[in-house]
């Protein structure tokens, strides 16, 4: 048999299978541990594991398991919700660069955190559960307009209009407010992590397992609608039924994670970009193996904002590093996969 | 007597309410190819659309194996009746096989994990088809013949009982038209019935026993294809002038008047 060996690797024929999912999944969680415990680790304050774990109310213990853990989980819950929700949606979407905001979800938690804030409603957790609010609420509107058109655009475009439309809102809001609260909405809007109770992290974790497991038990399903809704339906697929349901797991877990940090941009797209040129396309393996990486990604660019204290005399939003991390990174990815093959 | 694999009463298919061919009644029995010949836009693409429910139809019924198209549920349909659509537009970024493989969907389970019998039947049909060499490739840097043929292997891969092809000779070199229609018309004689939308009139004579000619938003003419076209049909259908030949093999053969 003749080869034709091109500068390419040519992939498996099937790279989805029981055998490697185990094992790069496996690989990936590793890698997510890793990054907690160094997560954990670093910081302004030096923390000795052992004396924290002999004693929790140590100052040790109190920083590890009262701050660094918490802030720790809290990063990999949230990048583990934007970016397998980024992967879902690029396939439903057929568009490799939408992002987990595209669907209205960004402006609507936008628009109520900065409605939040200007009202002083800082105390329990107001900016939260308002982005929360907002961001199902622009869902529904969004998918209420896809619906209407039955074509996937229709919800792009409408998320797209509907977030300059908050975005002029936003301005507007802006333009009312005193420097102090200014600066908490211009703070929040930058997304970053804090510090969440356990009983928080607790919701907030239960949400996610409920709707990334429902991303991943219709990512087969997904892998077909991402061929188009015709060829979808023609290999029986109820097309209308999967999508909603894809779209509203996506999209709550992007609220979720809204809620708990703001908007941080970029992991929904670099990630499963990164992955599927490693994996592939199958749903299957890209959203749990997006949910490890974007966890991973994440907690590590949080430290890195702690690790940047000392240059900053402050700790620059997450969504800030994850930005000028993921910009660059992105554009050579792009000019990357353009290069003939 | 088996119902056809596909009856149509009275059928009218079209967009938003306004009907694009209407009067469409065939029966399409198990063991039978037919090709629908048209002009642009008469309505061929529409009505596999139609029939295969991804569009409502405005008028008439569609059953299909003897039960009203509405009854069926979308997987249990899958099973059975198989598109090859005209384009392809998702560009995900699967292999030739991983396609291919996805053509076994509706057999599967939920989570559609490919067992061993439908890797052999994917590979089986890549081989048939001679294009097992694309198993390992990235569809969306193929040629669209070879994305081409892959729809047709993934259709064939879901083993349907009635096969839809939208145009399946589009794009592909001589040899291959001839190879596709070749393997189509095998499983035929099998027992599988088929609906092939074609643009050569040729083809449909050397393929297809029966022909459904669609135009003005009417049907022209239907039935056998030996009785059907002749070169004085096909003008009236295509609205030009042609000549008929016969090859020494007892082809007929059709080309437009004053060509050489």
């Amino acid at each position: 048999m003749t080869s034709l060996a091109g500068p390419l690797p040519v992939p498996s024929a099937v790279r989805f299978t029981p055998a490697r999912a185990s094992l790069v999944l496996g690989g990936l969680l590793l890698v997510t541990l890793a990054a907690l415990v160094a997560s954990a680790l670093l910081g302004e304050y030096p923390v000795h594991v052992l004396r924290a774990l002999a004693d929790p109310a140590s100052p040790d213990g109190r920083v590890l398991f009262g701050l660094r853990l918490p802030r720790a989980l809290l990063g990999a819950l949230v990048g583990a919700a934007l970016a397998a929700s980024g992967s879902a949606l690029q396939a439903l979407l057929r568009n490799p660069l939408a992002d987990p905001f595209v669907l209205g979800v960004s402006g609507g938690a936008a628009l109520g955190a900065t409605l939040a804030l200007a009202l002083g409603l800082q105390a329990l957790a107001g900016p939260s559960l308002f982005a929360f609010v907002g961001a199902v609420a622009a869902m529904a509107l969004v998918l209420a307009a896809g619906r209407a058109r039955s074509s996937p655009y229709a919800a792009l475009l409408t998320g797209v209009v509907f977030n300059a439309f908050a975005a002029a809102v936003i301005t507007c809001v802006k333009t009312l407010l005193t420097p102090d609260r200014l600066g908490e909405v211009l703070y929040w809007l930058a997304g970053n992590l804090g510090y969440e109770r356990p009983r928080t992290l607790l919701v907030g974790g239960g949400l996610q397992l409920l709707a990334l497991g429902l991303l991943w038990a219709e990512s087969a399903r997904l892998n077909l609608l991402s061929l188009g809704d015709e060829e979808a339906a023609s290999l029986g697929v109820p097309v209308g039924r999967t999508r909603a349901l894809v779209l509203l797991a996506a999209s709550l877990s992007v609220a979720g994670a809204v809620a708990l940090a703001g908007l941080i941009g970029f992991v929904g797209l670099i990630v499963p970009h990164l992955l599927r040129l490693w994996l592939g396309p199958d749903q299957r393996f890209l959203v749990p193996a997006s949910a490890l990486g974007g966890a991973a990604f994440l907690v590590l660019a949080d430290a890195a904002t702690r690790v940047l204290f000392p240059v900053f005399h402050a700790e620059p939003p997450v969504g800030v590093v994850t930005a000028v991390l993921g910009g660059p990174l992105f554009v050579w990815l792009l000019n990357r996969r353009d290069q003939p093959a | 007597m088996t119902a056809p694999a596909l009856e149509t009463a009275s059928l009218a298919v079209g967009y938003g309410g306004f009907p694009v061919v209407s009067g469409v009644s065939v029966a399409i029995a198990p063991g039978s190819l037919w090709a629908v010949l048209g002009p642009n836009g008469s309505g061929k693409s529409t009505l596999l659309r139609t029939v295969l429910g991804l569009l409502r139809p405005l008028e008439g019924e569609v059953r299909l194996f003897g039960t009203l198209l509405g009854r069926w549920e979308r997987r249990a349909l899958a099973r059975r009746v198989a598109w090859v659509p005209q384009s392809f537009d998702g560009d995900p970024g699967f292999t030739g096989l991983e396609l291919v493989l996805l053509g076994r969907a509706p057999h599967q389970g939920a989570w559609g994990l490919p067992g061993p019998r439908d890797l052999s039947i994917a590979r089986a049909v890549l081989s048939e088809l001679e294009i097992a060499h694309l198993a390992g490739r990235v569809v969306s840097r193929l040629s669209g013949g070879e994305r081409r043929l892959l729809l047709v292997a993934r259709a064939l891969a879901q083993e349907p009982s009635l096969l839809l092809l939208d145009e399946p000779t589009a794009f592909l070199d001589l040899q291959h038209q001839a190879q596709v229609l070749e393997r189509v018309r095998a499983r035929v004689r099998r027992g599988l019935a088929a609906v092939a939308v074609l643009h050569d009139p040729n083809l449909a004579a050397a393929f297809a026993d029966a022909v459904l000619l669609l135009r003005d938003g009417r049907v022209l003419g239907q039935g056998a294809s030996a009785e059907l076209l002749d070169a004085e049909r096909l003008g009236q259908l295509y609205g030009l002038g042609l000549t008929e030949a016969r090859t020494e093999t007892g082809h007929r053969l059709f080309a437009p008047r004053g060509t050489g």
